[in-house]
C-alpha cells in the first residue's frame, strides 16, 4: 500500500501505536510495520514531522531517554492524545462501515456492463 | 549515500533555529543507526545496510521541507498574534484622537478607515493562521497569506503613527491614548518585522531552488500565484452558507462567496455602514422629532461613505488576502445530459 493512500490517517496511526507506551522513532516505525504486516510502504522519515506536530498540538510529549546506552527521543501519549485517539477511532470505524457498505453493495449487484446502459 | 552523508545533507536544508535542528538530528541519526544495524544483524554488509537504512527513510530533501514549512506555520501563528494586537492599537489611537476632537476632519478619517482595515485585515489573518494550525481545513499557502495580512496591518500603523505625528505638529502635544498606543505600535512593529524576516527567510529558500511546497496536511505550494487566493473564502464561507442553505436557500445562492464574491462584499460593506450609522447615532444622542429626518440622512450619508469605502478596501486588498478569487467563476464544463453514459 502507497504512502499516499495513508494521507490522512498516518496521525491517528501514530497515536495508536504510542498509545502502547513509550517508544521512540524508530520503535515506532517497528509497531507500524508489525501491526500492518509489512503493509505500508511509507518513507520512515515520514513519520517525524508527524510526530513533532503532533507534539505542538499537545497529543504527544516527548524527552530525551539513556536506553540501551544509546540516547533517545521517546514518545507517549499525552491525556488529550488519548481522547483524541478515541475520537479519530470512532470517525475511521463509522467511515470504514460506510464504505465497506457501499463496496459491499457493489459486489453483491455487479455492475453491469456498459453497452447495457440506461435505466435498468 | 551513508549515513554520515545524508546527515550532512539535512544539515545543510535545515534552515531551522539551532535547538531545533539539534533535535532532529538527533532523532534522525538514533533512527538510522537502529535500522542499519537491525539490517546488518540480518545478514547485509555494513555499507550495504547503511545504504538500505538511507534508502527507506527517504529522502532528506522532503524531509526538511516537511519539517521547514510546519516551523513556518509556527511563527505564521506567532506572527498572526502580533499583527492582531497592532490592529487593535491601531483602532485605540485612531479612536483617542478622534475622542480629543482636536483632530482636523481629513486626519481623523484617514485614521479612522486605517483602524478598519487594520482591524479587518488583522482578523481575518488570525482566523487564517489559526485554522491552518489547528488543520481543520488545509490552507494553502498558508505562511504567505499570513505575510501579506500582516503587511497590510504594518502599513496601517505606520500611516497611523504618521497621522500621530502629523497631528502633533499641527495641533499641539498628543492626547494620552496616543502617546501609549503609539509606544505600543512602535515596540509590535519591530516585532513584526523581525518575525516577518524570519518567516520569509524560511519560505522562500537562499539558494533560489523555488519555493517551500508544503507537504503535510494536503497544502500545496507557497510562494506561486495561484494557491491562495479566494481560499479564506471557503474557509469564512462554509459555517455561514450552510446556516444559510437551511434557512434562505435562494440568499443563499446569491450570496455564494466562491461564485459572487462582490455580492457578499457588498452586503457586508452595507451591514457595516448601516451598523456604524446606528452606532454615531446612539453615541451622538438620538435626534428629536424636529431633526429626525436630518438624522436619517446623515445616517445615511455615512452609511454610503462606509460602503463605498469598504468595497473601494475589497477592490484593493481582497486578492492579496486571499478574500477573492484571481479568475472570475469558471464556466462550469459542460456536463452530459443525466441518464446518459459518461466517455
Amino acid at each position: 500500500m502507497k504512502g499516499d493512500a495513508l494521507k490522512g490517517h498516518l496521525d491517528a496511526m501514530l497515536l495508536a501505536v504510542v498509545a502502547d507506551g513509550p517508544v521512540h522513532g524508530y520503535g515506532i516505525v517497528q509497531r507500524l510495520a508489525l501491526r500492518s504486516h509489512g503493509r505500508f510502504e511509507l518513507p520512515e522519515g515520514t513519520i517525524y514531522p508527524a510526530l513533532h506536530r503532533l507534539e505542538d498540538d499537545g497529543l504527544l510529549r516527548s524527552r530525551w531517554a539513556v536506553i540501551d546506552g544509546r540516547r533517545r527521543r521517546q514518545y507517549e501519549l499525552t491525556d488529550r492524545g488519548r481522547s483524541a485517539l478515541g475520537v479519530r477511532s470512532a470517525q475511521w470505524r463509522e467511515f470504514a462501515a460506510a464504505v465497506d457498505q457501499v463496496l459491499g453493495a457493489a459486489v453483491a449487484a455487479p455492475l453491469r456492463p456498459a453497452s447495457a446502459g440506461g435505466a435498468p | 549515500m551513508t549515513i554520515t552523508e545524508y546527515l550532512l545533507e539535512l544539515l545543510e536544508l535545515l534552515h531551522l533555529p539551532k535547538r531545533a535542528r539539534g533535535r532532529i538530528l538527533g532523532e534522525v541519526e538514533d533512527h538510522l543507526l537502529c535500522a542499519a544495524a537491525e539490517l546488518h544483524g540480518s545478514g547485509l554488509e555494513a555499507d550495504a545496510a547503511e545504504r538500505e537504512a538511507v534508502r527507506r527513510f527517504g529522502s532528506p530533501d522532503e524531509l526538511a521541507r516537511s519539517f521547514v514549512s510546519a516551523h513556518a506555520a509556527r511563527i505564521g501563528a506567532r506572527l498572526a498574534h502580533l499583527a492582531l494586537i497592532l490592529a487593535a492599537l491601531v483602532a485605540w489611537v485612531s479612536a483617542s484622537a478622534r475622542a480629543d476632537g482636536s483632530v482636523p476632519f481629513p486626519l481623523a478619517l484617514l485614521g479612522f478607515v486605517l483602524a478598519q482595515v487594520a482591524v479587518v485585515s488583522g482578523g481575518l489573518t488570525w482566523v487564517r493562521a489559526m485554522s491552518s494550525r489547528k488543520g481543520r481545513r488545509a490552507a494553502p499557502g498558508g505562511p504567505e497569506l499570513v505575510l501579506r495580512g500582516v503587511a497590510v496591518v504594518v502599513g496601517c500603523a505606520v500611516a497611523a503613527g504618521l497621522i500621530v505625528l502629523a497631528r502633533i505638529i499641527l495641533t499641539g502635544p498628543p492626547v494620552p491614548g496616543e502617546t501609549a498606543g503609539a509606544a505600543g505600535m512602535a515596540a509590535l512593529l519591530g516585532a513584526c518585522a523581525f518575525a516577518s524576516a524570519r518567516c520569509r527567510r524560511l519560505i522562500t529558500p537562499p539558494s533560489g531552488t523555488g519555493p517551500v511546497q508544503l507537504t503535510d496536511r494536503g497544502t500545496e505550494g507557497l510562494g506561486s500565484r495561484d494557491f491562495a487566493e479566494g481560499d479564506l473564502v471557503l474557509l469564512t464561507a462554509d459555517n455561514a452558507a450552510r446556516w444559510l442553505q437551511r434557512h434562505a436557500p435562494r440568499l443563499a445562492l446569491w450570496l455564494d462567496l466562491r461564485a459572487y464574491p462582490w455580492h457578499f462584499a457588498f452586503v457586508v460593506a452595507a451591514g457595516a455602514g448601516i451598523a456604524l450609522a446606528a452606532a454615531h447615532g446612539v453615541g451622538e444622542g438620538l435626534p428629536s422629532e424636529h431633526h429626525l429626518l436630518g438624522g436619517l440622512a446623515a445616517g445615511a450619508i455615512i452609511a454610503s461613505i462606509e460602503t463605498a469605502v469598504t468595497l473601494l478596501g475589497f477592490a484593493a486588498l481582497g486578492r492579496p488576502l486571499g478574500l477573492r478569487s484571481s479568475t472570475r467563476p469558471r464556466a462550469r464544463a459542460a456536463q452530459p445530459a443525466c441518464g446518459t453514459p459518461g466517455p
